[in-house]
């Protein structure tokens, strides 16, 4: 124990939540130094979590397809789950990212409701991709997207549609509307889904941290007071981090 | 808003917005409510629940390994304002990095030493201070055994209580599977716990876990054994003023919450 003493408590506690959410952590011989039958133990209890965080996020996440006879939690208790649990980083954007398209592959596979079924589906998948993300992202000298955020183009007004199957009205063509949402987190864990402009949409893309705030301007065709104005409303939605020249 | 009863024990639940309607009707049977989330902006029955129940905060609030932020203390002080329960609740958890991106996203414990112990007593003191009332603190298990301890929980609980003066919410589905995992018997394991400073105590069942390949928390009625030591701890806890049922869960329903209330009142007599 005594290379674990030169730290201190706190780093050491942190040692052990690591081991406890990254499965390849667990695996290596640089994990904590624990005995087998308590290493078993860590194990068993890390699956446990794993098992527990997802249940919920996928629960919360797929709220609205649950109307229609799909039950996300359940998918938590099938051998594909199972399998995902050996290589789990909990809370990691690539874990969210498996787990969100075993669901929905799970899901396509169901009699669709209704044409908008797909478009459904991949609203829920990326709400979950921010509600089962938990990583930092740090700030670098020119201003990038967080991780986890998307900004994507439905076909069906998404927004309606959902308050629509809210109350049980019926959804028909009238919903069939281009619509582009960001979905985006901020570090104190508020998920945001808000329909965005063309110059939104075009700024949070070309933010891409090799680019600063002018070189955005250049390659939006949009006024550096709006490039900044945006940069600064994506920031405040957790969708991009923000340069950290300030 | 209600104050908490005088003279006997409060039995109480935790706040489940979707049981709200079945809380109101049975503001008979459940004396209080604990809040482990803030009221949803669309939950109509909530000032209704306001008025009629003593409200406790049982939030997450932060976890006091660590400084808690301006946002935080905010937050809780807001909380409290919200719902000037007798006391504010809060665990001995470290279940975030310090960098903040990791978590396991669940209740674990701090290693038991000299360094966690000057951490939590200033944290606690500064919580405590930003939501102006009194501060008790919730025993978490450990599932597993980690070889870095200094001293024991029990030793932990008590310096820190010495210390702070806060007390103690006893959650005693909590020291049985701290029992149970450590091959003791609970009123042993409890031996050395400062029972003299339980203000509340939390009581549920324990159900089996196919990860964990045992029992963990359930929420379902407590079971007679978990009653039992409620009583054993109540008889050495002058201080012990609430018993609330800990469930919180979409799957609970009013039967199974109902059911555990009313047997912890048959248990304590009231």
């Amino acid at each position: 124990m005594s290379e674990a003493r030169s730290q201190s408590d706190r780093d050491l506690q942190d040692k052990v939540i690591t081991y406890l959410v990254d499965a390849t952590v667990r695996r290596s011989s640089a994990g904590l130094p624990l005995p087998p039958d308590q290493a078993q133990r860590a194990s068993r209890f890390a699956r446990f979590l794993a098992r527990r965080y997802y249940r919920d996020r996928l629960a919360r996440s797929f709220r609205y397809s649950r109307r229609f006879g799909a039950s996300p939690e359940a998918f938590v208790d099938t051998p594909a789950f199972d399998a995902f649990l050996d290589d789990c980083v909990l809370g990691s954007l690539r874990a969210a990212e498996t787990v969100g398209d075993l669901l929905v592959e799970h899901f396509r596979a169901l009699p669709a409701p209704g044409p908008w079924w797909n478009d459904l589906l991949e609203y829920e998948r990326l709400f979950f991709l921010q509600a089962a993300t938990s990583e930092n992202t740090s700030a670098t000298e020119f201003p990038r997207p967080v991780p986890s955020a998307r900004c994507r183009t439905f076909s069906w007004d998404l927004p309606n549609l959902l308050l629509r199957l809210k109350s049980a009205e019926p959804t028909g063509q009238e919903l069939r509307r281009e619509v582009t949402l960001l979905f985006s987190r901020t570090h104190l864990g508020r998920i945001y889904v808000v329909e965005v402009d063309e110059a939104t949409t075009a700024v949070f893309h070309a933010a891409d941290g090799r680019r600063s705030p002018a070189q955005i301007a250049a390659t939006t065709a949009l006024s550096a007071a709006v490039v900044q104005q945006v940069l600064r409303g994506l920031a405040q939605v957790g969708a991009v981090v923000a340069s950290s020249k300030g | 808003m209600p104050a908490m009863v005088e003279g006997r024990l409060s039995i109480g639940a935790f706040y489940n917005p979707h049981l709200a309607e079945p809380l109101l009707r049975a503001a008979g049977v459940v004396d209080h409510l604990s809040m482990a989330d803030p009221p949803a902006a669309d939950d109509a029955a909530f000032p209704c629940i306001r008025d009629r129940f003593p409200l406790l905060l049982h939030d997450y609030l932060g976890q006091l390994s660590d400084p808690l932020s301006d946002h935080a203390l905010a937050r809780a002080r807001h909380l409290q304002e919200t719902y000037r329960g007798p006391w504010v609740a809060e665990h001995f958890q470290c279940l975030h990095t310090q960098d903040g991106g990791r978590t396991l996203d669940y209740v674990f414990p701090p290693l038991y030493t000299e360094e966690f112990l000057s951490r939590f007593v200033a944290n606690a003191r500064v919580l405590r201070d930003a939501v102006e009332a009194p501060l008790v603190m919730e025993n978490i298990p450990g599932f597993f055994a980690l070889d870095y301890a200094q001293m024991t929980e029990a030793e932990f609980l008590r310096r820190f209580f010495d210390q702070t003066g806060c007390g103690l919410l006893l959650d005693l589905p909590h020291i049985w599977l701290a029992a149970h995992y450590s091959g003791r018997n609970p009123r042993a394991y409890l031996a050395d716990f400062p029972l003299e400073k339980v203000v509340e105590l939390h009581v549920a069942g324990v159900e089996e876990d196919r990860d964990l390949e045992g029992p963990w928390i359930a929420p379902t009625p407590p079971t007679q054994e978990i009653l039992d030591l409620a009583l054993w701890v109540a008889e050495r806890a002058p201080g012990l003023r609430a018993v609330t049922f800990d469930a919180f869960a979409p799957s609970l329903t009013a039967d199974v919450l109902l059911r555990a209330v009313e047997a912890t009142r048959a248990a304590f007599g009231v």
